[in-house]
């Protein structure tokens, strides 16, 4: 008997977890990306390894980064770069959970590395259909031109999906409707008030100017009577 | 048994929801006509309305034009559902939403874009008639004296010119005078059951305000 | 009285205990500003309409009912009837957008029966008169593939369906052309008939072409006589030795069975006339590019023949069994603005005063006329139908004008100089004004005199560039045509929907120098890019069409002018290689290269790609890739990318909140919305939308819409964006907002940079319910934006609504609590108010776009609106707030001073007086 309910919600939840899920991904898997990096000052880009970064779940976006420091001369070909106002160039191969193998290319300002001693933030954007759009690379540092302290890179990963579109919210306007009928059909109006509560701003002027000329006139007319008398 | 029974009749409810949604996209390729009639406006008899007026399924997707007598048809409309409005530049006219499911069953009720699930049926063949003319313009702001007379500065302005200027004149008047002491005897009768009221009223309430009362006192 | 009541309210407010009640009303007041409209005298005043129908396919003389009327029908799927005397529209039925009209005929019986649509076929029946239909009915359709080899033909009442058949023979299928009924299905024999036979209609018979060499033959079928046999005719008959192919076949317009066969790789062409049964060839060469026409004229046949060769169109008329000339009807005519024409329908009716012809042409920059003894009775530009770019430029100042301002232009400054040229150009000035008032001296002056700018700035030009490759100037005020420019071989980019693209290089304010216009197109032929560079005032060419001999894939304007304040274009190539136009230009580009960044967008690969000119010196121009992503083809296609207008100016930094803090806008120059639709069978029915930001390549921000349909119109501006949609589920449109912001503090107060900004913005969204269809949407655009912005929609009925953005603010409260000012409460659907459509009851069909444009005043935006009609407006979204209303009451404020001088003046001495009689008391 038991087991015979729970059967059922569970049923019942497999159901309705459809709708629940409309604002994140449908769709679940992994992705191992190879990133390669370029530091020459030329139009055309020379790659060399730089790591890789694998994600298991880009629902939970968990994610491993494996990458080797950088070498000394790495570090001057970028203060170079950096000198020249150069761009730091990222070049990452991403391999899907449905089998696709896309290049995607990317680039940070190179004096921006080195302000931040080499922390950057590697964001994955995916599509609702969660295979990966961009992979871009980012950092906050300020724009020096210093060696970094450090020759180790601070990677952190990102994983970004689309939102949910709005929705046009007609149902608490509805709601708003109905109960201002309910409202209407019950007579709980301000209109039957009294016609004194109504128009009692129009009243009060009148009775305050009677009274102040009574009371100015009935001197004057008091003063003059008792003038004459 | 009974449970097992149960257990797959609603497993078969629940896969039957997804199996239902898929078969959504699969349209009958029948094609049917929509029919109905577009009666003008009253003094539009010989003007051509007919040619300033036209009928639109999903707004372009098909069209109906009007015969002499107003009746038009759209033709060639697979089903599904579709909001049919007249368009005409001068008049507006209600749009209706016109279903006609797979078996070619038609439904025509009446378009609510917040409530879309709400039915009130209207007669089908459709019968379209003008809701109001279009009132394209404002009417632009007329001077009037009134305004310039009601306007509270003048109002203010003007009222208590006139009782300065009036009422000198009324008092040398000795007819007047006489009047106007008639209605004082009458306000000297309502005066002291005035203050009579205001004390009385005040002495329950606050005390603040009997200062004041005093003061009338003193000035009697 | 109402107001008085306001003002009582207003000063007991101290009375009130509900403070709601006050919030509503401010918030009502504040809502009163809302109603936009139109006076009804200044109908017309401001704006105005144009009606066009598109190339014309077919046409006829109404010669059968009792006003002489044209009838047409267009590419752009219109049926019409011109006046014959003038050729304004009488009547016009405008028919689904997309479709196509297959025939239209019958009017020579009286009747005018259209075919139109896909499969299946509407035919609709019109009475010629009026403009009404009679009847409608459907044709089924057997094979729908071959509906492109389906031929029609209308006549005595009947519709004929003729297909085809391979291997077989011709299918005729005949129908009552009102009714619908089907009256009989014959199938003719014809064997040879197969994929390879070309096959026209010359009715009653079909004429097909067999074979390719010289043993081709041309193969008659008689379609509606049973008894006869395939009549057949050799190429050797018809052209004699020495013909060569490959041949082509074509059905001669006009009332009789003739075909015309071409040869010799078009070079030249004959005739194969059927009279009296009987194929006869005319053994008369007529020239390739020739197009025929044959009428008749009292029962005799006449062959016109049009040619057109540098500006001259020759008509010349032979009588068509006996190849006699005919000159009195034959025509020659010199005329610049018809090119290539076409006779497409002919007249010739025998009044006392002999024959006179009138012919319609048609020209291949789609214009109409109406050719009467050698003159063009009245010409119709057609091209206006299919606008593809449009500019609208200021007008120059007047040469006096501009003559002034010449002295601030010179190099040397020291103020003698200047003042000297100030009082000699003033004295010619007077000289001039002495001139025109006494009416001496010649009126010299190279342009129109009202032509040039007024006060306000609000008379500008507008350039039009149609798909014909016609270039149109045209003025604001009455929409009068001041110049046309053609250009040949030219079209659209095909990747980017055949449109074409415009810059303005120089505006009309640095005399001396032209202001230039260029056009960006792709070459007829070879798909490589052409620039066009033009006088947008005069509509004369300045460098004429150069060939780049590249393909075009990305252009931009540079911001920064040359010494002669020209501002060049940068092209990239198809090999990602970068040119600039004019090449005097290069030193400024590579000048600017380091902050220059260049972004493509592919729709068939899915890939947007980034570029920089970092690379750049003065002798060359390098772009290479800074990033690049990829929207995969497989689960979604690209269908439109929009950046903000290039002028827009944005005022305000942030919005005020209730609680008198700042919330500041993220305005990003160089953000750029994506718009993708899911393809393939999982995704269908999505709408993807990305914020890209197209300098550093980061996504800001991206949403899904799930089972909604297209088409999507978007509008993205300032620091929102507004796009329309169809949702399935609610079976209605809904508009969703989505608008940036940075936050409380502001990132960078001085200078917008798009490498150095990490944080994503925050994203306020909403959606509304609309419930009109919308062709077309565009925002208004003034020239410091500190006017609200008001978003133009083009709705399906024809009507164009001006919709404050503030009824589409996404921040919009759903419970009304604290109450912001400018902020009204949410109400799901969007009311569309009647006094809101700017163009009253001049509907304008078929909306392709809206052009909007800043005019010289703060509060006045130009909108111009094309599709198949044109229509030109001024908008004023926060009312005139900059010049004074139209009615301002000049009298009664002369009145009201004069009445209280003179009263005070009285006043005064009467107090006097009376102070004198006080003192003689």
């Amino acid at each position: 008997m038991y087991l015979f309910y729970v059967i059922v919600g569970v049923l019942f939840c497999v159901s309705y977890a459809d709708f629940v899920r409309e604002s994140e991904l449908d769709y679940d898997g992994w992705l191992q990306l190879r990133l390669w990096q370029a530091f020459n000052d030329d139009p055309m880009p020379v790659f060399t390894e730089r790591g890789n970064i694998t994600v298991s779940s880009v629902r939970s976006g968990a994610s491993v980064v494996g990458q080797n420091g950088l070498l000394p001369a790495q570090i001057s070909a970028l203060k170079n770069l950096a000198e020249h106002d150069g761009k730091y160039r990222l070049k990452v191969l991403a391999r899907t959970s449905s089998g696709s193998e896309i290049t995607f290319l990317s680039s940070v300002p190179a004096c921006y590395l080195l302000g931040s001693d080499l922390e950057d933030i590697i964001t994955i954007w995916l599509d609702s259909a969660a295979e990966p759009i961009a992979v871009s690379i980012s950092s906050l540092g300020p724009c020096i031109l210093d060696n970094p302290f450090t020759n180790m890179w601070t990677t952190n990963v990102v994983v970004r999906y689309p939102d949910g579109g709005p929705i046009p919210d007609t149902a608490m306007y509805i709601q708003k409707l109905e109960r201002e009928r309910e409202a209407r059909e019950r007579g709980e109006t301000k209109d039957n008030r009294s016609f004194l509560a109504k128009y009692w701003m129009y009243i009060v002027p009148a009775l305050i100017f009677l009274l102040l000329s009574s009371a100015t006139n009935p001197e004057a007319a008091a003063g003059g009577s008792a003038q004459r008398q | 048994m009974k449970k097992i029974l149960y257990l797959f009749l609603i497993f078969v409810n629940l896969c039957g929801q997804y199996v239902i949604a898929e078969h959504e996209e699969d349209a009958s390729t029948d094609l049917y006509v929509i029919e109905g009639k577009v009666f003008p406006w009253d003094n539009a008899a010989s003007s051509g309305w007919q040619l300033m007026t036209h009928v639109m399924a999903n707004g372009g997707e098909h069209y109906g034009f009007l015969r002499e007598d107003g009746t038009f048809i759209i033709s060639n409309v697979p089903s599904g559902s579709y909001m049919v409005e007249v368009v005409n530049p001068n008049y507006v006219y209600e749009p209706v939403r016109v279903e006609i499911n797979s078996k070619g069953k038609f439904r025509a009720r009446k378009v609510n874009l917040i409530q879309t699930s709400q039915v009130i049926q209207v007669p089908y063949p459709l019968k379209m008639r003008p809701l109001a003319p279009f009132r394209y313009f404002q009417v632009r702001e007329q001077w009037r004296m009134t305004d310039f007379l009601f306007n509270p500065m003048v109002l203010m302005m003007v009222l208590p010119l006139l009782l300065i200027m009036v009422l000198p004149k009324i008092m040398n008047d000795p007819e007047t005078r006489k009047e106007m002491e008639q209605l004082n005897n009458l306000t000297i009768y309502n005066m002291p059951e005035m203050s009579e009221v205001i004390t009385s009223f005040l002495s329950g309430g606050e005390k603040q305000k009997s200062k004041a009362v005093k003061a009338a006192k003193k000035r009697q | 009285m109402a107001p008085f009541a306001w003002t009582i309210r207003g000063n007991v407010n101290r009375f009130f205990v509900d403070a709601q009640i006050l919030q509503y009303l401010i918030v009502l007041a504040g809502l009163f500003n809302l109603s936009l409209c139109l006076y009804e005298d200044q109908v017309g005043k401001f704006d105005w309409r144009q009606n066009y129908v598109g190339k014309i396919t077919f046409a006829s003389f109404d010669t059968v009912s009792t006003a002489k009327k044209i009838i047409v029908a267009t590419e752009e799927n219109v049926i019409a009837a011109f006046n014959l005397k003038s050729g304004q529209i009488i009547w016009r039925r405008v028919l689904e957008k997309g479709g196509h009209i297959r025939t239209l005929g019958g009017v020579a019986d009286g009747d005018l029966i259209s075919v139109s649509g896909g499969v299946p076929a509407i035919v609709r029946a019109w009475d010629l008169a009026t403009g009404h239909i009679l009847n409608e009915w459907p044709i089924a359709e057997q094979n729908t593939d071959r509906i492109k080899d389906v031929k029609w033909h209308i006549k005595d009442g009947t519709l004929h369906h003729i297909l085809p058949i391979y291997n077989s023979g011709v299918e005729v299928t005949s129908y009552d052309s009102k009714t619908g009924e089907k009256l009989k299905t014959r199938r003719v024999s014809a064997p040879f008939i197969s994929q390879e036979t070309e096959c026209v209609l010359a009715a009653p018979y079909l004429a097909c072409l067999k074979g390719d060499s010289s043993l081709a033959l041309v193969l008659l079928v008689h379609l509606f006589d049973t008894n006869a046999q395939p009549q057949s005719v050799t190429i050797n008959t018809i052209f004699g030795a020495g013909a060569q192919g490959p041949y082509k076949l074509e059905s001669v317009l006009g009332e009789e069975p003739v075909i015309s066969i071409n040869a010799d790789n078009d070079q030249r062409k004959r005739i194969l006339a059927v009279i009296g049964e009987l194929p006869i060839p005319i053994q008369r060469d007529i020239a390739g590019d020739a197009t025929l026409y044959v009428v008749s004229i009292d029962n005799e046949k006449v062959l016109l023949e049009t040619t057109y060769k540098n500006g001259k169109i020759e008509i010349a008329a032979t009588d068509l069994s006996s190849s006699a000339p005919l000159p009195d009807l034959s025509v020659t005519l010199t005329h610049t603005s018809l090119q290539s024409p076409t006779i497409m329908a002919s007249v010739c009716p025998r009044q006392t005063k002999g024959i006179t012809c009138r012919h319609l042409l048609s020209s291949q920059d789609h214009s109409i006329s109406l050719l009467q003894h050698n003159k063009l009775v009245w010409t119709r530009e057609e091209a206006l139908a299919s606008i593809v770019a449009v500019e609208i430029i200021e007008l120059p100042m007047s040469d006096r004008d501009q003559a002034i301002e010449t002295e601030f232009d010179q190099k040397e400054r020291d103020v003698l100089s200047m003042f000297l040229r100030r009082i000699t150009s003033q004295i010619n000035q007077a000289k001039a004004f002495f001139q025109t008032i006494l009416d001496l001296g010649p009126q010299q002056s190279n342009q129109r005199i009202d032509l040039v700018r007024d006060k306000f700035g609000l008379h500008k030009m507008i350039i039009a560039v149609t798909s014909a490759g016609k270039l149109y100037g045209i003025e604001t005020r009455k929409g009068e045509i001041i110049w046309q420019l053609r250009l040949p071989n030219i079209r659209g980019f095909t990747k980017l929907s055949n449109t074409m693209i415009l810059y303005v290089q120089r505006g009309s304010r640095h005399f001396p120098h032209p202001p230039q216009c260029a056009l960006l197109a792709e070459d007829k032929e070879t798909g490589e890019g052409v620039v066009y560079t033009f006088n947008p005032i005069t509509g004369q060419p300045l460098d004429g069409l150069v060939k780049l001999g590249y393909k075009i894939k990305q252009s931009m304007l540079l911001h920064v002018t040359t010494d002669d304040f020209l501002r060049g274009i940068l092209i990239l190539d198809a090999r990602n290689k970068v040119h600039v136009y004019p090449d005097s230009a290069i030193a400024v580009a590579a000048s600017l290269g380091k902050s220059t960044y260049l972004f493509t967008a592919d729709q068939t690969t899915g890939i947007l790609s980034g570029f920089s000119l970092s690379y750049s010196t003065t002798q060359e121009l390098i772009a290479h890739k800074v990033w690049e992503l990829l929207l995969s083809p497989r689960n979604q296609k690209i269908t439109q990318v929009v950046a903000k207008n290039p002028i827009e100016r944005v005022h305000s930094q942030g919005r005020v909140l209730s609680d008198r803090s700042v919330l500041y806008k993220y305005i990003n120059p160089n953000l750029v919305a994506v718009v993708t639709e899911g393809i393939g069978h999982a995704h269908k029915n999505t709408l993807n939308l990305y914020l890209l930001d197209v300098v550093s390549g980061a996504m800001i921000f991206s949403i899904t819409h799930k089972r909604v349909r297209g088409p999507i119109h978007i509008v993205h501006s300032e620091n929102w964006l507004v796009y329309g949609y169809f949702n399935e589920k609610g079976r209605r449109t809904e508009i969703a907002t989505l608008e940036l912001y940075e936050g409380k503090i502001q990132s960078n107060t001085t200078v917008f940079s798009s490498l150095a900004t990490t944080k994503l913005p925050i994203v306020e969204r909403q959606a509304f319910i609309f419930p009109a269809s919308i062709e077309y949407m565009q925002e208004t655009i003034t020239e410091k934006g500190i006017t609200s912005k008001h978003i133009i929609v083009a709705l399906a009925n024809g009507g164009i609504l001006e919709l404050p953005w503030m009824m589409v603010d996404p921040r919009r409260p759903t419970n009304p609590e604290m109450r912001e000012e400018g902020v009204i409460p949410y109400m799901p659907e969007i009311p569309i108010h009647m006094d809101a459509i700017i163009n009253y009851n001049q509907s304008v069909s078929r909306v392709m776009g809206i052009h909007t444009s800043p005019s010289g005043l703060e509060s006045t935006c130009l909108v111009f609106v094309h599709g198949l009609d044109l229509f030109y407006t001024r908008v004023a979204p926060s009312k005139t707030f900059d010049v004074l209303k139209e009615d301002f009451d000049y009298y009664l404020i002369v009145i009201v001073l004069a009445a209280l001088l003179i009263s005070s003046y009285i006043t005064k001495k009467l107090a006097s007086q009376k102070a004198q009689k006080q003192a003689w008391k």
